[in-house]
């Protein structure tokens, strides 16, 4: 095979047709002149050089990946669907949690303090829902639909660290506050939930850990915790995106959004447990075994990604 | 027609200018001609914006028959950029005229 032959199919799914026309072909068709006219003992060196300016053009051009803009249809339907999946989960979560609570001040206090950790739970999820939102309404290039779950995945990442490593310590500090102030509970050190990511990072003696643990291993436990659920987001989106590149009319066609995302759900929560039996059976180190997830649903898109080339290849 | 004169990138202007003087060329000729100015891995994206701007024409070479590889693609300047070029060499030149050291 020439070489740029692959990596040009790789640009033609990220790039418009108008950028792979006037910037990659035409450095491939360089590239492979070169490389047919070089010698063979240069022809190494020569593959190289024209991988190294591949690259580099690919990311001299990024910018216009995020610049590609999906019709507003779709991005209202994604921002509408993203929204109301997390409210209504994240709400429904925080039911059981209410029951307990005599009084509708605490109900209320509840809500707002717990919603916030309960839709950082759920938002992840919500990307499954998303990838289906933006491809399969209306036909849109492959590549516009590329850029929109790419700068979905970048958005969703942002909100992810904002949320698990601002907003939720806020509110856990205001519930806990709230709670000793109604009688409720001693008035304790806040605890490693209570404290925003930077002041984990660089401030842990704010920080009280119960006493079967070190500080040192509850501090590292959670700050990947919250690691783990800032990329959460970019798997489920890249999973769902190869559960819909299967072909359709098969008995192994896509399924349905609800059945995905109940998946993911089960698929999550169970690898996120069991990496704590992991971690404990193993005697690793502290916050090792959350990452069971991350490493289960990466393990689970390569394979995919691998099955689907070979069906390709094959039909 | 009161409109400003467009600048050229440095990049820009030395692929207009080796254009204009050695005719038509392919991406890798003018790095090579440019000697080291100009890098394998930017210089496309630079003719690319530079064709939308219209200061540059392309085309593909013709392939012969039982050739293989993708046609390489040659560029020509326009007429806006050599009219361009022509207006930034007068005002430079005219700058460094005017510039000059005057005798006491």
């Amino acid at each position: 095979m020439m070489p740029g032959t692959r990596l040009l199919a790789f640009a033609r799914l990220w790039f418009s047709p108008v950028v792979v026309a006037t910037v990659f072909e035409p450095l491939v068709a360089d590239w492979q002149r070169e490389w047919i006219e070089s010698p063979t003992p240069k022809r190494a060196r020569v593959a190289a050089r024209g991988l190294a300016s591949f690259v580099c053009a690919a990311i001299v051009s990024s910018p216009r990946v995020l610049r590609t803009a999906a019709p507003a249809t779709v991005t209202n339907r994604v921002v509408r669907r993203i929204a109301s999946i997390t409210l209504i989960t994240a709400v429904i979560m925080t039911i059981p949690m209410s029951m307990q609570i005599d009084n509708a001040w605490s109900i209320g206090l509840l809500m707002l303090a717990i919603l916030p950790s309960t839709m950082t739970v759920v938002f992840p999820f919500a990307m499954v829902a998303a990838v289906d939102a933006i491809r399969r309404h209306e036909p849109l290039p492959e590549h516009v639909q590329r850029a929109a779950v790419l700068k979905l995945g970048l958005v969703a990442v942002v909100l992810m660290v904002t949320f698990g490593g601002w907003v939720v310590p806020g509110s856990n500090q205001v519930w806990r506050v709230a709670m000793a102030e109604a009688g409720r509970q001693s008035f304790p050190e806040p605890g490693l939930r209570e404290l925003s990511t930077f002041a984990l990072i660089a401030d842990p003696s704010r920080a009280s850990a119960p006493a079967r643990f070190t500080r040192a291993g509850e501090i590292r436990k959670e700050l990947n915790n919250r690691a783990v659920l800032a990329v959460l987001p970019v798997l489920l989106l890249w999973l769902r995106w190869l559960g819909l590149e299967r072909p359709r009319n098969r008995w192994y066609s896509p399924v349905p959004v609800t059945a995905a995302t109940i998946a993911a759900y089960a698929g999550f929560f169970t690898l996120y447990f069991s990496g704590f039996i992991f971690e404990n059976q193993l005697n690793l180190l502290p916050g090792t075994g959350l990452w069971l997830p991350v490493f289960g649903f990466s393990t689970i898109a390569l394979i995919h990604q691998w099955w689907l080339r070979r069906t390709e290849a094959h039909a | 027609m009161n409109e400003a004169l467009p600048k050229f990138s440095a990049g820009e202007r030395l692929i207009i200018e080796l254009l204009a003087h050695q005719g038509e060329l392919f991406g890798l000729q003018m790095v090579e001609h440019s000697e080291g100015r100009l890098k394998r891995g930017t210089v496309y994206v630079t003719l690319g914006r530079m064709q939308e701007k219209g200061y540059l024409e392309s085309r593909q070479e013709a392939m012969p028959e039982g050739a293989i590889g993708l046609p390489r693609r040659l560029y020509r300047p326009t007429g806006l950029a050599l009219r361009v070029l022509a207006a930034w060499q007068a005002a430079e030149s005219s700058f460094a005229a005017n510039a000059e050291p005057q005798g006491i």
